[in-house]
């Protein structure tokens, strides 16, 4: 079943075609929340309210674009918004202990998804939600500032210094695995 | 691999951007859960704000006409009598008052057959024959005609100036003249209102125009037991007065009324239903499997039940909304002639006597299969919720009202249980006991729906209502992609009983 006749089974209020979006796009979404969420119950959350909200507004799709990419930008928007509600200031964190360093290594390609995961939820709040909104998703710094209302040179210097956590916990990585 | 910022980029993107986990499997039936039970929600909020909706409009057209008591003052108390003193109810804005010849005639129409009025300039008094009260001469106190009029039927002598009236039993009628027949009445307390009463709302509403329109009010009451009145007229006897009169004078025959309600009232009703149900093959493959199902289904029975508001207008007018739940029933027969049942059965192949009392029974089973005609018989079931919105038009003719009314209905809830044939030529259960999934719809969308009606008034706030109506589905029941469109017009007579507020 393509899409599209998912989509108008689910109008129609078919509840297998519902059951069938769901499964067909819910590992995705979930590897998505798990990448916001703060531990495992609260991407469950996430994914729940979002596909309630993904059901809610499914008429409002236009069919234009990719179907995946607007049920991602639903799960985006209800992980910001179910993280801005769970804690009272968004938690842009400074650490200046983060060196940025240049380490050459053939190990960290061969690193997992969960891995890499595992390394991304180990970043403090604030690096993870951008480095996770600009580079796996794709938004611009001055979406980003909107989104988590921040200003845009925040959005700038919190994605540095994610990526200078990251090369740092690499680094240290690779050293270990050699 | 060099570690710099592109590579780190493309190295997460990469390996996370199509990266999948499978959730929780329970996480499904919760967002199944939590998605109906906010759909419940919805919709009661919606039921409940059309409610509110509907009892603000009719508590606005309600404060529009009953309020309390309120005053209309005597504008010539010196000499009330004769043809100097009107006495007109007010709108709950402003007070009225106007000075209008007075004058008491003999009645005629639907008046006269119930009592006379009788002219005279040093007692006035109207003698109601119907009523069961004794008629008592109207005197003056100190020069004043009129006194204090309470509720509780008690004169108040000394506040001789102000008139108190209900405006409960405040009425008009709009004629097709362009004119407003206003008549209006007034409680007495103890005087119980009901058709013995020539004044109320009942009699007069048959007054025509041009014949009677007037003022009919109490002019004092000493007693519970008696009842004093006094027709005025509002000189309304022809067109023309009206717009002359109307720019030297606010009188009550130049206030338009703002909503004319006539009443409010609550119908609970419940009856048998009946239907024609129409199975359409939408496709090629659909043929078979339609002619399959008629010849398994069968009508069992259905009913319904409905609670509804109405706000009826002066002009016939009705404005209804409310709940309607329907059922329907059908039979199921599967008759299936190669069915085989097996069993097993415990054989003895061998006793073995070891010593007295010392018996060895070795026992074997044994698989039977029977074969033979099994007929199966499972009972279908509809549920249907509905919101219906309905305009109408009730018709008074005495003690019976006939109502026509015609509307759409908005489905809220559709659940259905049972077992049809499938394409296979098997039976399959509805909705899925494993998937849930379903060949019907959710939900019905819009319906037609109109009914015809007939309410016999018990007493003054029930009335006994009788209703036959029909509904009419737009959509089928089943989902587009079934190859059967399956529909069902229903016909129906629902009786109970309505509540009036006023």
């Amino acid at each position: 079943m393509t899409d599209r006749e998912l989509i108008e089974g689910c109008l129609k209020g078919d509840a297998q075609c519902e059951q069938l979006l769901y499964e067909r796009f819910s590992p995705k979404m979930f590897a998505l929340c798990l990448r916001y969420g703060r531990n495992r119950e609260e991407a469950e959350d996430i994914l729940q309210d979002g596909f309630i909200r993904v059901f809610r507004k499914l008429h409002t799709f236009k069919f234009e674009g990719s179907f995946e990419g607007w049920i991602r930008r639903i799960m985006v928007h209800t992980a910001l918004k179910l993280l801005k509600k769970s804690s009272n200031k968004n938690e842009f964190s400074n650490l200046d202990e983060v060196r940025g360093e240049k380490v050459e290594s053939r190990a960290v390609t061969n690193l997992s998804e969960q891995e890499l995961m595992d390394l991304i939820n180990s970043m403090p709040e604030g690096y993870r939600t951008v480095f996770n909104l600009y580079v796996i998703e794709g938004y611009k710094h001055n979406e980003i500032a909107e989104l988590l209302d921040i200003g845009e040179s925040t959005s700038r210097s919190q994605l540095l210094k994610a990526r200078k956590f990251l090369q740092s916990a690499l680094k240290h990585l690779q050293m270990m695995l050699i | 691999m060099n570690l710099d910022h592109k590579n780190i980029d493309s190295l997460f993107r990469g390996k996370l951007g199509a990266y999948e986990v499978a959730p929780p499997p329970d996480l499904w039936s919760r967002i199944a859960s939590k998605r109906k039970s906010a759909t419940l929600k919805n919709y009661a909020l919606l039921i409940l704000l059309l409610l509110l909706l509907l009892g603000g409009l009719a508590y606005m057209i309600y404060s529009n006409f009953q309020g309390s008591i309120f005053q209309a003052k005597v504008e010539s108390p010196e000499s009330p009598m004769g043809n100097q003193t009107g006495l007109v109810a007010s709108t709950s804005e402003e007070l009225l008052s106007f000075n209008e010849k007075t004058f008491f005639e003999e009645g005629d129409g639907n008046i006269d057959e119930d009592f006379d009025l009788v002219a005279d300039n040093s007692s006035h008094s109207e003698k109601s024959e119907k009523s069961r009260t004794t008629t008592r001469d109207f005197s003056e106190t100190d020069g004043r005609l009129l006194q204090n009029f309470m509720p509780g039927g008690k004169a108040a002598p000394n506040a001789d100036q102000t008139f108190w009236t209900d405006r409960n039993r405040l009425e008009e009628k709009r004629i097709s003249g362009g004119l407003t027949d206003y008549s209006r009445t007034t409680a007495i307390d103890g005087f119980e209102p009901g058709s013995k009463d020539p004044f109320s709302l009942e009699n007069l509403d048959g007054m025509r125009i041009g014949e009677r329109a007037g003022v009919v009010s109490p002019l004092f009451s000493g007693s519970t037991n008696s009842i004093e009145r006094k027709f005025t007229s509002l000189g309304l006897e022809g067109k023309s007065n009206r717009s002359l009169f109307c720019l030297l004078s606010r009188g009550p025959e130049c206030f338009e009324p703002r909503i004319p309600l006539r009443y409010f009232a609550i119908d609970f009703m419940a009856g048998p239903d009946f239907f024609s149900k129409s199975l359409k093959p939408s496709s090629s493959e659909g043929e078979d499997l339609a002619e399959l199902r008629r010849e398994t289904e069968s009508y069992a029975f259905s009913y319904g039940a409905t609670i509804r508001l109405s706000a009826v207008l002066q002009n016939g007018l009705a404005l209804r909304a409310g709940l309607s739940a329907n059922q329907i029933n059908e039979k199921f027969t599967y008759v299936d002639p190669d069915h085989e049942r097996r069993r097993v059965v415990n054989v003895l192949v061998d006793t073995i006597i070891n010593a007295p009392n010392d018996t060895t029974f070795i026992f074997d089973t044994l698989s039977i299969i029977e074969s033979g005609e099994r007929i199966r018989t499972v009972f279908n079931r509809y549920q249907m919720l509905d919101v219906p919105l309905m305009i109408g038009y009730e018709h008074r003719h005495g003690n019976w009202t006939f109502t026509a009314s015609g509307g759409v209905m908005f489905n809220v809830a559709f659940k259905t249980r049972g077992e049809i044939m499938s394409a296979s030529g098997d039976p399959v259960g509805f909705p899925d006991p494993e998937t849930n999934g379903s060949f019907f719809r959710a939900r019905l969308g819009m319906s037609l729906t109109g009914s015809f009606g007939a309410a016999y008034r018990i007493n003054s706030r029930y009335s006994a209502i009788v209703e036959p109506r029909f509904v009419y589905r737009l959509k089928p029941l089943t989902l587009d992609n079934y190859p059967v469109e399956q529909n069902y017009f229903v016909f129906g007579i629902q009786a109970g009983l309505r509540y009036r507020f006023r």
